[in-house]
Order: C-alpha cells, then sequence, then structure tokens
C-alpha cells in the first residue's frame, strides 16, 4: 500500500474547487496548511495502479498546474 | 504494515510535503526521525535538472524515495517522475547474464567467456582495419567515472578518436554555440537565475513538461513578483504554453529569423548597451548556404572573419519585423514588442531552450542568435540575467561535455586537433602522445553510417539505444546486421539496440553502482552505491577495464591501495585545474548536494565572467564582464551574423506537413526505462500522432482514427491526437519517438548543423493520409 506526500501547485483563482475537487477523492488526504498556489496532501492506495490513477486525476483537475512528489514510501509493496 | 507503522509513514509524508511547500512542521523532526530506513542521497536518473533525492533502502532494496530538502535544485521536490525512480531498476525482465547471439536467438554464457569475445574482436578489428574502425557509442547516461574511462580506454588504450555520445543527438549545437562564442562551454548562469530574474523567454523548450521542477521555481518567481513574464516561443502549443503569460508561434525553422527581426529593431532603435559592446563583443560573420550533412562522408568547417557593426546593422536590414512576419507568420507588432522586452533597461531577462534550438540544421547558429540578444543587451552573467541551455540527460553536461566523449574532444574543452592539448592529456594518462591520435573521426551519426559502409567493424554501444533513438534508423538497424560487424550493447534491459547485437552486456544502473552526474548548472553531484545489481550486472566502468587487461592495457586504470572512483575523479579533475574548469576534491561531493564549477578557493563561482563572483574574472579587469576563456577573440565573446537559411527537407505537394519528434511527460527518451513501469505504460501506451485541429478536419481524421504517415524514408502507422494535450501548428504533426513499436526515427532525416553536427529531429516533410 504506497504512502506518498505531494505538493500541489494550483492556479490561486481556482484554489478553492480544486481543494473541494480533492478532498472528496478516497485516498487523499488534504493537509489544513496551504497557501494560495500550493496545497499539501497524502496519498494512500492499495497499490500502484490506484496511485497512479489517484495523480492521474488530480494533475487532471481543472486549476492544476504541477504535482511534484516529496516522499513515497512503498515498503509493503517489495518483495524484501 | 501494521497501523502504527502506517500512521508512522503517513506522517513522515506530509511532514517531509509541508516542509518542500515551506510551510509549518506537524511534527517535532525528532519524531520522524528513525524510520528503520537506510536513507543515501543521488541525483535523479531521468533528465538534466539534476534534482536531489534520498532513497530509503532496507533489507538490500529500495523501500521508499523523497525530494531531498538539502537540494539547492529542487528544494525537497521531485516532479511526478518521481514516483517512478524506484521501480526504473525493478522491471521483470533486467538483463541479468552476458548473452551472445546464436542465429535468431540470444544464449547465456559467463562474463569470462564474454569478455574475452570482446577483446578478441577488438584485437582482429586493429589487425584487419586499423584503430579507427573499432568505435564506441557512449552516453550522457554514463556517470562521470564511466565516461572518463571509456575516453581513456579509446583515445589513450585503442588509439581512436571513434567514440562519441548520444549526447550528440541533443547537444551539440549549445556545444558548438558555447565555444564559437564563449571559448568556454556551458551556461554563465545557474538556477539561481529562475528565482531572480523578471522576464523569461522560452524558445522550443517545452520546461513545464520535460523540466518542471525549473518550471515551478520560475512561477513561483511570478507568484511574489508581479513584473515577471513568461513568453513561450514555439511551433507547438503545450502545456507550458498554457500557463506562459504570452504563447508566441512561428513557423518551423523561422526561430532565425525572429531572433534576427528582435535584433534588428534593438539595433535600429539604438536599444543596445554600447559601452558593453565596446568593452567586450567582437563582431564576425561565417560562411554561407553551408548544406545539411545527408550524404555520408559530409565535411565542413566554419571560417569566421570580422565585421564592424556598421556591417552588422546592413545585415540585419533583411530582418525588419515586416520580413521577419512573411518568414515566420509572427506579427511585425510582435517582434517590436518582444524586442523592446529583452531590451527594457528595468528587465532582468532569461533566455532558455532545449531541442527546439539545438536539433535543427542551423542549431548552432540559432544559439548563436540568442546570445547576439543578450550580448546587443549586455544582460549576461549576472544574477537574473543570461542565456541558459538546459539539457535532456542527467549528465550530458558532466560526462559528455566536462568529459569529452566526443570524437573531436579531450576533458576539460580540450581538442585532439591541439597539439598542446594532447600533450596535456599524454602527460596525465601517462601514455606517449603519438598513441592519441590528433584527427576527429565520427561523430554520432556518421558513425552509424560507417558501420554500414564497413569503415567501423566493431561497436561498443553503453548505457544508450541509438538503434531506435538515431535519425533514419531503418538504415542503421540494418547496418548492425550485416556480415563483418561486430555490436556489443551493454544495458539493462533489452532494448531496440540489443535486438541487433551480437553480444549484450547486462549493466547495472543509478545506485546499484558508484557515481557522479553533472546537470546543467554546472553541478557535479554523487552518490554511493546503495543497492546490489541483480543477477550477474555490473557497471560499465569494470566492464571497460576487464576489457583494457585483456588487450594488455589494463595499466591505465591501475591505482594501488587507492579506491577506484576516487581516483579515476582525481585524475580526470587535474585536467581542469587552474583552467576555468576547476572541480573541487572528491571528498566535497561525497558530502555536498553537489558543487557547482569552477570550484576556487574552496568556493563555487556562481556566475562565471563577472568580477563581482568569478577570481578568473577578477584577475582581468576590476570590474564588469570579462570572457576570459575566450583567448583567441581577445576575452571578448563573439557575435555572430547568421541568416536564415531553409530547413533540409521542406514540405512539398507530395509531403505536404512537417514531421516534429520528442518527449511526452511520461516516457523518458526511448522509454526502456518508463515503458516498464506498468503505471506510465498504462497511461500512455503508445505514440500518437498530434494534428492542429483544422488539419484535422480537412484531412477528415478525428481522436484516435488511424493515420499514415509517409516520408521520404518510410511509412508508420499510428493514432491520431486531435486538440489533447500538445497543439502542433497548423501544416505540421507532433509525434513522440519512445514506442519502440512505433519507431518515429524510421521516417526522420539525418540531415545534422553541419558546425555541430547535431541531427534536426524537429523538421522534415511528411504526408499524413487517414487509414480505414
Amino acid at each position: 500500500m504506497p504512502v506518498s506526500g505531494i505538493v500541489v501547485r494550483v492556479q490561486q483563482s481556482r484554489q478553492q474547487q480544486v481543494k473541494q475537487l480533492m478532498e472528496v477523492m478516497e485516498g487523499v488526504e488534504l493537509h489544513p496548511a496551504c497557501t494560495e498556489e500550493l496545497l499539501v496532501a497524502t496519498l494512500e492506495s492499495t497499490d500502484y495502479r490506484q496511485e497512479h490513477e489517484l495523480t492521474d486525476r488530480i494533475q487532471a483537475l481543472e486549476g492544476v498546474f504541477s504535482l511534484s512528489v516529496a516522499y513515497h514510501n512503498f515498503e509493503d509493496m517489495v518483495d524484501a | 504494515m501494521q497501523i502504527s507503522r502506517r500512521s508512522f509513514v503517513k506522517a513522515a509524508a506530509a511532514a517531509a510535503a509541508l516542509a518542500a511547500a515551506g510551510l509549518p512542521a506537524m511534527f517535532p523532526p525528532a519524531a520522524l526521525a528513525d524510520d528503520g530506513l537506510v536513507w543515501g542521497k543521488a541525483p535523479c536518473r531521468f533528465c538534466g535538472t539534476g534534482c536531489g533525492v534520498l532513497v530509503g533502502v532496507k533489507n538490500g532494496k529500495i523501500m521508499a524515495t523523497k525530494g531531498d530538502a538539502l537540494a539547492p535544485v529542487n528544494k525537497g521536490l521531485n516532479c511526478v517522475k518521481g514516483y517512478n525512480l524506484s521501480k526504473i531498476l525493478y522491471g521483470e525482465d533486467r538483463l541479468t547474464k552476458p548473452l551472445l547471439r546464436q542465429g535468431d536467438k540470444f544464449v547465456p554464457i559467463s562474463w569470462d567467456r564474454a569478455l574475452d569475445l570482446v577483446a578478441q574482436k577488438i584485437r582482429e578489428t586493429l589487425e584487419t582495419s586499423g584503430p579507427d574502425a573499432v568505435a564506441m557509442f557512449g552516453s550522457g547516461q554514463w556517470t562521470v567515472h564511466e565516461g572518463y574511462v571509456a575516453t581513456k580506454f579509446m583515445k589513450a588504450g585503442i588509439g581512436s578518436n571513434s567514440i562519441d555520445p548520444n549526447a550528440r543527438f541533443c547537444m551539440a549545437s549549445a556545444v558548438a554555440a558555447f565555444m564559437n562564442t564563449f571559448g568556454s562551454d556551458e551556461p554563465m548562469g545557474n538556477y539561481e537565475d529562475l528565482d531572480l530574474g523578471d522576464t523569461y523567454f522560452l524558445w522550443g523548450a517545452n520546461m513545464s513538461e520535460c523540466h518542471p521542477i525549473l518550471f515551478s521555481r520560475m512561477t513561483a518567481n511570478r507568484l511574489k513578483n508581479p513584473k515577471v513574464q513568461i513568453i513561450d516561443l514555439a511551433t507547438r502549443f503545450t502545456r507550458t504554453s498554457q500557463e506562459a503569460d504570452r504563447y508566441v508561434e512561428f513557423k518551423p525553422q523561422a526561430d532565425l529569423a525572429l531572433a534576427n527581426g528582435i535584433a534588428h529593431v534593438i539595433v535600429r532603435e539604438k536599444l543596445y548597451d554600447k559601452a558593453f559592446l565596446a568593452e567586450n563583443v567582437t563582431l564576425k560573420k561565417g560562411k554561407t548556404n553551408i548544406g545539411y550533412g545527408v550524404e555520408d562522408k559530409f565535411s565542413f568547417t566554419d571560417k569566421g572573419e570580422e565585421i564592424s557593426f556598421h556591417e552588422y546593422s546592413e545585415f540585419l536590414k533583411d530582418y525588419s519585423p515586416e520580413k521577419v512576419e512573411a518568414l515566420s507568420g509572427v506579427p511585425a507588432a510582435t517582434v517590436e514588442e518582444l524586442a523592446r522586452l529583452y531590451a527594457d533597461k528595468n528587465r532582468k531577462v532569461c533566455s532558455y531552450w532545449t531541442m527546439g534550438l539545438n536539433q535543427h540544421t542551423r542549431g548552432t547558429w540559432v544559439n548563436n542568435l540568442v546570445y547576439n540578444i543578450h550580448l546587443l543587451t549586455g544582460k549576461i552573467a549576472k544574477p537574473g540575467e543570461g542565456p541558459f541551455s538546459l539539457t535532456g540527460q542527467p549528465s550530458a553536461c558532466g560526462t559528455a561535455r566536462e568529459v569529452g566523449t566526443f570524437t573531436h574532444r579531450l576533458p576539460a574543452d580540450m581538442v585532439v586537433t591541439n597539439p598542446a592539448h594532447r600533450q596535456k592529456a599524454a602527460d596525465i594518462w601517462k601514455v606517449p602522445v603519438e598513441k592519441i591520435p590528433a584527427k576527429p573521426t565520427y561523430h554520432a551519426t556518421e558513425m552509424l553510417r560507417a558501420l554500414d559502409r564497413g569503415d567501423i567493424k566493431f561497436l561498443w554501444v553503453q548505457c544508450s539505444n541509438p538503434f531506435q533513438a538515431a535519425p533514419n534508423t531503418g538504415r542503421f538497424r540494418a547496418a548492425a546486421l550485416k556480415e563483418g560487424r561486430f555490436v556489443v550493447v551493454s544495458d539493462a534491459y533489452p532494448t531496440r539496440s540489443t535486438e541487433v547485437a551480437d553480444l549484450i552486456l547486462p549493466s547495472s544502473m543509478w545506485v546499484e553502482k558508484e557515481g557522479m552526474f553533472g546537470n546543467a548548472e554546472r553541478r557535479t553531484q554523487h552518490w554511493f552505491k546503495q543497492v546490489e545489481p541483480p543477477g550477474e550486472a555490473k557497471e560499465d566502468l569494470w566492464q571497460l577495464i576487464e576489457v583494457a587487461k585483456r588487450l594488455g592495457f589494463g595499466n591505465l586504470f591501475e591505482y594501488p591501495g587507492q579506491d577506484l572512483h576516487k581516483a579515476l575523479f582525481e585524475e580526470y579533475r587535474l585536467f581542469g585545474l587552474g583552467t576555468g574548469k576547476d572541480l573541487a576534491p572528491y571528498e566535497l561531493y561525497q558530502k555536498e548536494r553537489g558543487v557547482i564549477w569552477p570550484y576556487v578557493n574552496g568556493e563555487s563561482v556562481k556566475w562565471r565572467y563577472n568580477t563581482e563572483y568569478d577570481p578568473y574574472a577578477r584577475k582581468e579587469k576590476e570590474k564588469g564582464i570579462s570572457f576570459y576563456k575566450n583567448k583567441k577573440q581577445h576575452k571578448k565573446a563573439v557575435l555572430w551574423a547568421r541568416p536564415f537559411e531553409p530547413a533540409a527537407e521542406v514540405p512539398d505537394n507530395d509531403y505536404p506537413f512537417w514531421l516534429s519528434t520528442g518527449r511526452v511527460l511520461e516516457h523518458w527518451h526511448t522509454g526502456t526505462m518508463t515503458q516498464r513501469v506498468p503505471a506510465l505504460h498504462r497511461a500512455v501506451p503508445e505514440a500518437l500522432v498530434e494534428l492542429h485541429p483544422e488539419d484535422a478536419v480537412k484531412l477528415g481524421i478525428r481522436n484516435r482514427d488511424k493515420v499514415l504517415l509517409t516520408t521520404r524514408r518510410g511509412s508508420l502507422e499510428l493514432r491520431a491526437s486531435v486538440g489533447e494535450r500538445g497543439v502542433p501548428g497548423r501544416g505540421s504533426v507532433f509525434v513522440p519517438f519512445f514506442d519502440e513499436d512505433r519507431m518515429i526515427n524510421d521516417l526522420t532525416l539525418d540531415a545534422f548543423c553541419p558546425i555541430s553536427k547535431q541531427p534536426d529531429y524537429k523538421k522534415c516533410a511528411v504526408k499524413v493520409e487517414r487509414l480505414g
């Protein structure tokens, strides 16, 4: 179950709208601290496929300029 | 995963993201300090930005990655490709044993047998055809150590200059123009210019998708400073265009006219910096009608002739805004506005570019023309002001350019044609100077042509995929399979190049070995080996040294009692010390998040040529700018009068569209790594052909319709993308080159810039037909 910490850069005029849409996405935990242009969230997924679908959906939201990843842990996905 | 562990990981993820966004922490750092992983630093494996990554390892496997908060390049953030960094190591079909071709199959053999065979084939080629027939196709993805060993192997061991990297395909035009303008390769500024400038011109660079972290810095600057403007000059509307303040579309090849048009207005209206020009600039014109290199054994040498400023202004009369409008499609009024923005004394202006200017049959010229604007306005080598060539590979600068893994080069900008440079190399390498040949042999494209002709009999490809990435690649794939050729390919995965090899050697990659990369801002970064490679995979450096031993020159790589990687670097460092190319001691790189060169008196020089920052410039004058590396030009930069000349193959009645190629966000270069990440493969499973919506309507093509593209080299069936992510200009189509099942380079033309020898992947003529 991969977990990541992300920073999403958004168009200022659409920040509220992007926040609302991200808040209702399953697996997304939006952090209350943010700026007019930057949102911070943690993503939890069952597998890489779901994780990728989630990041794709966020990037496709109107008003999202980019998604950057600050932390990515996939320790229970690795066949150690 | 236990709940408590999961909560801990989530807290660590949130803390890292908050810190990277510059927001207050939720937990004291000590609470998250011990996460059970061993973290080591490394630069990212993908593009030339050089973002810092921390790699978390447990039980010999990578379990986590994070943006390195201490890395000045990216300050804790990685672009979305950061999700896939570790996955590229764990693709199911990693090569784990040497494989020898037997008919149509490959069979596993031992390393001993493989290395003996390589040595035997090289020896046979040396005996029958001489050293030039032994060739090495290298890479801007080689580590600094690997590139250095390969150069020494070829030039001091084999005695052949037949070595050239894939970097010839991505930034040779930038190199040629840096050298003929400033006498020294690589930018004078650094990434801080993204934070400090206020006017950014992007010339054919889709930074939002291809250099997202750098683009984020630029847009963060815009958020803080309302004066900031980003102007996207391009032939294709992209996500960058969408985010820019202004999009200016020009016709393919017309960047030459547009840059001259901007200079025309600056000169006509006397907006230039007269004092800067008098003190720091000399003017020249070069040869014209210089050809396109489409024929084998094409040869060209430019010759500069000094001209006066009056002659230059006469030359610019051909580029009035009205004439530029006719050539480029950019309205005359826009040309005037762009010129005034560049020249505005209250604006700090930077230019950024990548493949749009470099992959160009007049690539050196168009690089020169952008420098001209900065030289005219004096906006160069100062914080927030200057021209900056971005790179696409992680060590195009550090390895290909600085180590000098080109046929004509030696380390630290030296060239084999200069007897003093050869002597210096021979002294450091402790070989007779006669061993290093004085004549360059084959640049990358010509190397593949020579393989076809039979002038090259033995070719070793490392860390590259030329049999998918080279232009007009169909010819070269057939060449590799011809009788009497022996092709060795060292790689981590099966590729279109291993497919045509006689022998495949399994390579370790990224943190499976110790290494260094050098990024686009002259920052050299080191990492330690952090995990073991799979199976019997070995680093390319080891492979080369083992063959050198078998050929009798293993002594070139013997450093008794010393750590091999450190000893190799310290020897390489001798080339640049005291020349303005000074690297730091090895230990410093082990500790720091990269060090920018030149490193002088214990400090990095952030803006070269500027007396305020550069001790070498201070030796020349008390205050101001000194282009001290351009000794032949009296330490001045050269402003080149370069005209517009048409592309090698222009659309006509039979082939009425322009074909341009490039990258998409999800896949890096030929996709050998990213196509093995299932999520990325699912997201973009195949290359599509992008069309302008009006062209699509005319041709009756809708989204995902099957389309046949035909050039004079071949045909390819693809599905259409209309009005989606990227929109090429009317009359143009765009196809990415990552897809090994749909190889667009079977259609591209092997025309190149006669000065830099870099191919033009952005312009050839194509027919577009709807199928079915």
